[in-house]
């Protein structure tokens, strides 16, 4: 029978009295694109507008797979001898994944406010969240790094009342903010 | 009487009169309110799991129970009595553990009611016994898994065996006749008959088959989607006694239905309803006065041969409908013109008028080489596209072929037609099913409940091998093409190709009894022009071979793959468009029926220039010395000419309104400035030149983005042009202080919702729409309702577009619509976006807007032909209506699933979590302990960790990278992309136009249920970090 699974299955249980870690990031590589696109809307020329956010966003994933190579590799430094080239990289070929809040196996975004204090995202990177969580500037990653072998991607999938109330008291939430928020999981 | 006679009895009583089929067994089974041990009786006693509930198993532990409600039926009037084996499948009965005993429980219920016909039949009025098959609790044809629409928990083989099982006890015991009832999904109903006919061919023995069909799938459909004329196209090969329609409905709504099956079964029709509608507490009401009532206007308008009850009905239902049906005259079947008759969910009749046929072939991994690469690559999403893509654009059948080197091109098949079967937008054409493997084939045949086309086989291995495939063909019920072939080999003459045709026409209707009209020739088509003598006679051979086939193998139809013909051209579209087109008309005048054609290679015969028909034709008919050198030497000036125009500046000389158009379709910026300049001063008014040219320009431009000719970064690239000549213009037009710009089709105020910061995918809509002549006030990122309808309103706006790419955004789309709702706002709402969707906004957008259409737009390429329908007058009222419509069945299927779809308990779920193997893990200790912070990372560091796939989706460009580059369809266009934005990542990287910034941390942390507590440091405060458990 296929588990049904937490993210919190990666970490080891408190009662085990074994000492794990977590990891988390937030990276952007959005600072300056308004300012490139405006020039290029001042000539017309839309066509390179859109590039440059493209781009821009592109280089935030690029930023979040380099971030997360050197934690494996050198700051956790788990897989020290890791060699990979891009195409094994974007396959996902390395040990351990880095889930984002508001993606299938975290589907709150309010994960990214504890993310965001936790790291003093906005202090540290110049990253904000909107009042939907949505970080800005728009070419901004953020995430957790779980290192455990057997830690993978999965999707949360729909969810019944009583998971609400459950995770409505795990997080203080009031029962009607916690299914908005989880909305989504509910249909 | 002997069995065959009482065979021949049936069949003339049909004729004379209304035969009346039993009602219910189930429903007065529950009224003696057996236990447990009832159901166990002696020989079940030790079984190991509940019986009670498994009605079939009375014919053995109950036999006079059963015999009783028998004897209740016969006495009421009835002809048929049914025996007591809706269930007793295999398949079925493992629910019970009895899968074991499927032959006897079979046998002893054929028994139990041949028994009791015996006792009832007198010399005029003979009973007869059907030997009920009912649906199973498994579907061949719909995934169990609604994650994974291609996932079968049952294969067809699995029901051909359980089927045949269930033949065996129910013809053993003594039934008159097999009914195949209740079918929910024609797929099964195919395994059925084809279990049904095996078996009879082996006894060497016949019996007859009636099929009856449930139509409670909504709109007139079972529930594996088939229209009632699509359900009897399916089956009709199985030569049944009787076709029609029982349960999932009343009479009344199975009237419908019934009335349209009348039309057009040239075989008896059986017909029986339940007594109506279940009510609340799931039981049938309808009196037997009510439903006489019913079955009274059925046989007044000549809809029945035999009738009778299903759930709810009673002797008392029965005893009615023996009264009613006394006063009327059976119905007639409707003789049937021949005609080749396939279906997918929906029929598709190929007549004597039918036009010519198209064949859709881009599914094919032989002649496609983007879909043999998304085969290969697994990308069945984007495969499917393509199979959609082609049923969109007019293709009336769609050849599948997985036949490449690298693929198992069994597995690959079946999973795409399964695939295909959960999307009604393919599967409502039939299938041809393309390989020169039988194995293929026939895997192929097990997974398509319509009546699809085997393409192909051949006497190339001789007449036994050819007759068994038919056979097995004829078996699964699909039309065949037949290749002219045969154990010499290939036909190329005229000779050749119409012996072997005929010597297969002959062995194919004399031996199997193969329906004439459902086998379709492929006489070969050859290149022709290839240099060597003997083929410049191809295309007349195959021409007039056509002729000759069509004259002397009545009702046959003949197919071939067009572009063949002009393969000696390849690289030279001109000539290759023009000989497919005449080629075309000639062939289809001599009698060719369908083909494979590429509609995109195709010139209008008409509009062929003169010297190039008649070099085209010569070539084809041969009929001239030195033909085909005239053709190549008039291939290569054309194609000097082709290549002569991509590179040349020769454009550079035409008028300026040629210039600026081609400067516009091609995206060229360069001269855009003084072209329009050139222009100004030639026209009266500067405005006249947007109006004019630049219009013009655009207008094509719109029109090959429609036509798939454009992508988007062309499209964009236009429109940048265009902007750029406008904005030289404006000054020119202020300084005249003439009023406003030029009329647009229409205003539309965009923005992405407030709290959501993403607004790529908009904006291109956004130029997209601006391309086509649209008024485009964008308002940005961010933007706040009040914001979005104040605008809307000052402006006067058509319609409001809204973008967000995070899940909260879609509710805010909802407060959006509602407050249009509030404000009483009347026009169009938009909705898209990476997590928007069409169930999303049917579900919870649009009923929360009554003022006008709320729509899901996919992606930009759909935005254009949303928004024209919605400002066109003509179309606006139908497409909102079927836009309303297609949303209402969203919302009610939803509820539906809702319904049944079973989420276990958060509680069950937590305890069945995933248990990682601590004891024996140690977790690695990180070097660092709290956040490092990386400012103004270097750039040039990160480019080689780029993932450019997502980059070309957001360009509207399909397909993984680096392959995307070589694909045939966007690859030219793909590589001029990756070009531009490699230029502007240049400049990025070498000026830093852009800040990378970064702040990562490692904190000790242990799991408490679904909580994870972050330590600060190694013994620290407690912060309970990422939750939301599984399901």
């Amino acid at each position: 029978m296929r588990p049904n699974l937490s993210l919190g299955d990666f970490i080891a249980p408190k009662a085990t009295k074994i000492q794990d870690y977590i990891g988390a990031f937030a990276v952007t590589t959005g600072i300056g694109v308004s300012e490139l696109c405006a020039e290029f809307e001042a000539q017309q020329d839309d066509y390179n507008s859109i590039m440059a956010k493209a781009l821009a966003d592109r280089l935030a994933e690029a930023f979040a797979e380099r971030m997360h190579q050197h934690v494996r590799t050198t700051l956790w430094g788990y897989t020290v001898d890791e060699v990979l080239n891009n195409e094994a990289l974007i396959a996902e070929k390395y040990c351990g994944i880095r889930p984002a809040p508001g993606y299938p196996a975290c589907p709150d975004h309010n994960q990214k406010r504890v993310l965001f204090d936790l790291l003093k995202v906005t202090e540290n990177t110049g990253i904000t969240l909107t009042e939907s969580l949505a970080m800005f500037p728009a070419a901004s990653v953020s995430g957790w790094y779980y290192s455990h072998p057997e830690s993978r991607y999965f999707s949360i999938g729909r969810i019944g009342e009583d998971q609400v109330a459950d995770y409505a008291e795990r997080t203080g939430m009031d029962i009607e903010t916690a299914k908005r928020w989880l909305k989504p999981l509910l249909r | 009487m002997a069995d065959s006679e009482r065979i021949t009895y049936l069949k003339n009583e049909l004729k004379q009169r209304i035969l009346i089929l039993d009602g219910a067994m189930g429903s007065l089974l529950q009224t003696y309110r057996l236990t447990e041990e009832d159901f166990r009786g002696d020989q079940f006693a030790d079984h190991p799991c509940e019986l009670k509930g498994y009605n079939d198993l009375l014919s053995i532990t109950q036999p006079h129970i059963v015999r009783e409600i028998h004897a209740n039926y016969c006495s009421a009037g009835a002809d048929i009595i049914e025996t007591n084996t809706f269930t007793s499948t295999s398949v079925s009965m493992a629910d019970y553990q009895l899968q074991d005993t499927a032959y006897q429980v079979n046998y002893e219920a054929a028994c139990v009611a041949r028994e009791v016909a015996d006792k009832w039949t007198s010399p005029d009025k003979p009973r007869f016994v059907a030997g009920s098959m009912g649906p199973t609790n498994r579907s061949c044809s719909i995934s169990p898994n609604v994650n994974d629409p291609g996932y079968r928990n049952i294969t067809f083989s699995q029901l051909v065996s359980a089927y045949t099982t269930q033949a065996e006890g129910l013809i053993d015991g003594g039934a008159d006749f097999l009914l195949v009832e209740t079918v929910m999904d024609t797929l099964n109903c195919k395994a059925a008959l084809f279990a049904i006919q095996t078996l009879t061919e082996a006894r060497n023995t016949d019996i007859p088959i009636i099929v009856s069909s449930d139509r409670s799938g909504g709109g007139g459909r079972n529930l594996s989607g088939q229209t009632v004329e699509a359900f009897w196209n399916s089956v009709r090969h199985a030569n049944p006694l009787a076709v029609g329609l029982n349960c999932g409905f009343g009479a009344q709504q199975i009237r419908p239905y019934l009335a349209e099956l009348a039309k057009m079964a040239d075989v008896p029709i059986i017909c029986y309803p339940n007594a109506g509608l279940p009510n609340e507490l799931g039981q049938y009401t309808q009196t037997p006065e009510e439903m006489g009532d019913w079955i009274h206007e059925f046989a007044q308008n000549g809809f029945l041969n035999i009738v009778g009850g299903c759930c709810g009905c009673q002797p008392e239902h029965i005893e009615t409908m023996v009264k009613v049906a006394a006063g009327y005259a059976p119905r007639e079947p409707v003789p049937q013109a021949r005609a080749c008759r396939l279906s997918g969910l929906e029929a598709f009749n190929i007549t004597s008028d039918s036009l010519f046929v198209n064949v859709g072939e881009r599914t094919n991994v032989t002649g496609s080489r983007r879909f043999a690469t998304l085969i290969k690559n697994e990308d069945y999403e984007t495969a499917l596209e393509v199979a959609r893509d082609q049923v969109e654009n007019g293709a009336q059948l769609i050849d599948i072929n997985m036949d490449a080197g690298m693929l198992d091109a069994k597995t690959a098949m079946v999973k795409f037609l399964n695939l295909i079967a959960a999307e009604p937008d393919i599967s409502r054409v039939p299938i041809v099913l393309d390989s020169s493997r039988w194995e293929v084939i026939e895997a192929g045949l097990a997974c398509i409940q319509g009546k699809g086309i085997v393409n192909s086989i051949s006497l190339k291995e001789g007449e036994e091998d050819f007759l068994e495939k038919a056979r097995r063909i004829r078996q699964y019920g699909a039309a065949v093409i037949v290749m002219a072939f045969d154990e010499e080999g290939q036909a190329d003459t005229y000779e050749r190709k119409v012996e072997i045709c005929r010597r297969a026409y002959r062995l194919l209707t004399e031996a199997v009894g193969f329906p004439p009209e459902d086998i379709i020739f492929d006489p070969n088509i050859f290149a022709v022009a290839t240099g060597i003598e003997e083929h410049n006679a191809y295309a007349k051979a195959f021409i007039e071979a056509c002729e000759e086939i069509k004259a002397t193998c009545p009702h046959a139809l003949v197919s071939g793959g067009v572009s063949n013909v002009s393969f000696a051209f390849r690289g030279n579209d001109t000539i290759r468009e023009a000989m497919h087109a005449a080629f075309l008309y000639h062939a289809i005048n001599a009698g060719m029926d369908m083909g494979i054609v590429n509609a995109g290679q195709l010139a209008v015969y008409d509009d062929l220039p003169k010297s190039l028909l008649e070099a085209v034709e010569d070539v084809l008919f041969n009929r001239q010395e030195g033909a085909t050198d005239r053709l190549v030497n008039l291939a290569n000036t054309l194609q000097r000419k082709g290549k002569k125009r991509r590179v040349s500046r020769k454009w550079r000389k035409s008028p300026v309104e040629e210039r600026l158009r081609h400067a516009l379709v091609e995206g060229i910026l360069e001269y855009i400035e003084a072209d329009t300049e050139e222009a100004r001063q030639n026209y009266e008014r500067p405005i006249h030149v947007i109006e004019g040219p630049l219009m013009d320009g655009m207008n094509r431009v719109g029109e090959l983005f429609g036509d798939g000719k454009m992508f988007l970064p062309q499209v964009v690239k236009s429109a940048r042009v265009m902007k750029k000549a406008v904005a030289h213009l404006i000054p020119y037009i202020e300084l005249e202080q003439a009023e406003g710009g030029i009329q647009s089709r229409g205003k539309i105020v965009m923005a992405t919702v407030k709290g959501d910061v993403h607004d790529i995918g908009k904006n291109i809509v956004g130029v997209v729409l601006g391309c086509n002549n649209y008024e485009v006030i964008d308002l940005g990122v961010m933007v706040p309702a009040e914001d979005i309808l104040e605008t809307a309103r000052k402006e006067n706006a058509d319609i409001i577009g809204l973008s967000g790419l995070i899940t909260p955004s879609l509710d805010e789309m909802v407060n959006v619509a509602e407050e249009m709702e509030r404000e009483g706002f009347q026009i169009p709402l938009l909705i898209g976006g990476a997590t928007t969707s069409k169930i999303h906004t049917a579900i919870q957008i649009e009923p929360a807007y009554n003022g006008n259409l709320t729509v899901h737009v996919k992606d930009a390429s759909r935005s254009v032909g949303v928004v024209s329908d919605l400002m066109s007058t003509e179309k606006q009222e139908v497409f909102t209506q079927q836009t309303r419509e297609a949303y209402a069945d969203i919302r009610e299927r939803r509820a539906k699933n809702r319904k049944q779809a079973n989420l276990l308990p958060f509680g069950v779920a937590q305890e069945r979590r995933a248990t990682l193997d601590w004891r024996n893990y140690q977790p690695p200790t990180p070097n660092l302990i709290g956040t490092e912070v990386f400012d103004n990372y270097p750039l040039a560091k990160l480019v080689d960790y780029i993932d450019w796939s997502p980059f070309f989706t957001t360009w509207g460009l399909r397909g993984k990278y680096p392959n995307i580059l070589e694909n045939p369809e966007v690859g030219e266009e793909a590589q001029k992309l990756l070009k531009d934005a490699e230029t502007l990542l240049h400049t990025i990287v070498e000026e830093q136009r852009f800040q990378a910034r970064a702040v990562v941390g490692l904190f000790p942390a242990n799991g408490v249920g679904e909580d994870t507590e972050i330590y600060a440091d190694a013994a620290s405060t407690e912060t309970p970090a990422t939750s939301a458990a599984p399901t």
